[in-house]
C-alpha cells in the first residue's frame, strides 16, 4: 500500500532488495540513486555478496531500523522513501536478530510497539 | 524475500520519451565515458551470483535500452548458459522499448526462455514500453517515428512463440497514461485484445505490475510532481477501459521496481 504522507518513516526495502549495478560495475541501493551517491563498491573488485551484505550496507540498514536516516546512505537521507516501499516489520526484526543487532531489535520493537 | 538485481547494460537510449529522466540529456545522463557494460563486468556480476544465498530476480536494465548494447545477445546467452538448475538466478525479466528486436533476436530470446536445464518459469516476462497507439502519437511521446516497428516486433514475438508452441516469456505491453495519449488508451486496448484473441492467448488487463503469469496490457500511472492529477487521470482512463471503477475502494498497491 502507499504510505500516507503523515505516516512516520520506516526502513526502506531498497537496502535489502533492489541492488542496481551501474554500467561500470558500481553497486548502489536502488533505481532512484541514478548518480550513485549510495555507491557501495564495485563488482569488479569484490563479489556481489561482499558488497551487498557488507559492512556499509549493514550499517545503513541498522541506521534505518534505528530511525537514524541521516547516518545511512547519503541519498537515503533526503529521498522520497515512499517510492521504494517499507521493509515489513517481521523482516527487519529477523534481519537484526540474525545479524546479532540485539539492541537495535529491542529499540525497533519498542518504537513500533511490536511484540516479542 | 527475493533480491531484484538490475545489471545495467547501457545507460544510453535510442529514443527520447517525454516522461523519462533519461531523455533530459542529449546523450548520456551520467558522466561515465563508457556507456556500455564491459564483458568482464557482466561476467563478474553474473558469475558472482553463484555465492548468493538469496533468490535472485535478474533484470539486465536500469536507465537505458538494453538491446542497444552491441553484445546484448552474447551477454544474455552467457547468463542463461551459466544458469543450469537456476544456480545463479531464479527469474529473469527484460525491459525494452521494443525498437531493436529482429527475427534472430526473437528466436534467441525464445530459446533462452524455454530451456530445459532450468525451471521453466525462469524467464517470465518481456516488458515493452509502448505508450501510444498511432504512429503520430508514438513520435509525439518518444520523438522517433518507430511506432510501426515496435508494434510489428511485439506481434512478431507473440506469433513466433505461438508458431513454435512455446509458453515463455509472457509479454507485457505497457501504456503510461498521460494527458497527451489518454484518448488513445481505448484504441490500444482494442488493438491488443484483438492480437491476443487472434492468437488464442490467455491475457490480463491491469493497472499495476502483472501478478498473474499471462500476457498483459498494463495501463500504468504517470509519476510526476502533481501526483494527484496524474492519479485522477489514470482512474478516469481505467474507468473508461472498464478495468477499475472510478469509485473502487482501497488504495493502489505501490509499484515496486
Ligand atoms: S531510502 Fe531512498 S535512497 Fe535509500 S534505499 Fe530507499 S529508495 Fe533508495
Ligand atoms: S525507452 Fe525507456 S529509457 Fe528510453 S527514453 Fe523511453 S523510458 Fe527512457
Amino acid at each position: 500500500m502507499s504510505a500516507g504522507e503523515d505516516e512516520p518513516r520506516r526502513p526502506c526495502a531498497g537496502l535489502w532488495n533492489t541492488p542496481m549495478v551501474y554500467v561500470n560495475g558500481e553497486v548502489t541501493t536502488c533505481c532512484l540513486d541514478q548518480h550513485l551517491e549510495n555507491s557501495l563498491g564495485n563488482i569488479n573488485e569484490q563479489p556481489f555478496t561482499a558488497i551487498w551484505h557488507g559492512p556499509t550496507n549493514h550499517a545503513w540498514r541498522v541506521a534505518h531500523a534505528e530511525d537514524r536516516y541521516q547516518d545511512s546512505g547519503p541519498f537515503c537521507a533526503r529521498c522520497n522513501w515512499r517510492s521504494a516501499g517499507a521493509m515489513p516489520h517481521d523482516k527487519v526484526l529477523s534481519y537484526l536478530e540474525r545479524t546479532g543487532e540485539k539492541k537495535a531489535a529491542a529499540s525497533y520493537r519498542k518504537r513500533w510497539k511490536l511484540k516479542e | 524475500m527475493a533480491i531484484n538485481l538490475n545489471l545495467e547494460l547501457t545507460d544510453l537510449c535510442n529514443i527520447r520519451c517525454r516522461m523519462c529522466g533519461q531523455a533530459e540529456h542529449p546523450k548520456v545522463h551520467r558522466l561515465n565515458p563508457n556507456s556500455f557494460m564491459s564483458w568482464e563486468t557482466w561476467k563478474h556480476s553474473v558469475d558472482s551470483l553463484a555465492e548468493v544465498d538469496d533468490e535472485i530476480d535478474l533484470c539486465p536494465h536500469w536507465l537505458g535500452e538494453p538491446c542497444l548494447h552491441p553484445e546484448f545477445d552474447r551477454f544474455i546467452r552467457y547468463a542463461f548458459d551459466s544458469n543450469e538448475d537456476n544456480r545463479l538466478f531464479r527469474h529473469f525479466k527484460l525491459h525494452t522499448n521494443g525498437t531493436l528486436l529482429n527475427e534472430q533476436r526473437i528466436d534467441a530470446l525464445l530459446d533462452c526462455a524455454n530451456r530445459k536445464d532450468m525451471a521453466d518459469d525462469t524467464f517470465r516476462f518481456v516488458h515493452f514500453s509502448v505508450d501510444a497507439f498511432t504512429p503520430q502519437m508514438y513520435e509525439n511521446i518518444k520523438k522517433y517515428d518507430l511506432g510501426h516497428t515496435v508494434y510489428k516486433n511485439i506481434v512478431r514475438l507473440l506469433e513466433r512463440r505461438t508458431e513454435k508452441d512455446l509458453r515463455w516469456p509472457y509479454v507485457t505491453v505497457a501504456f503510461i497514461v498521460m494527458p497527451e495519449n489518454q484518448h488513445e488508451a481505448l484504441w490500444f486496448q482494442s488493438y491488443w485484445r484483438r492480437v491476443f484473441e487472434q492468437l488464442d492467448l490467455d491475457y490480463e488487463e491491469v493497472y499495476d505490475w502483472p501478478q498473474r503469469l499471462a500476457d498483459t496490457m498494463y495501463f500504468r500511472r504517470l509519476h510526476q510532481e502533481d501526483q494527484a492529477a496524474a492519479d485522477q487521470l489514470h482512474r478516469e482512463v481505467l474507468d473508461r477501459l472498464d478495468i477499475l471503477p472510478l469509485d473502487a475502494p482501497g488504495a493502489f498497491i505501490e509499484e515496486s521496481f
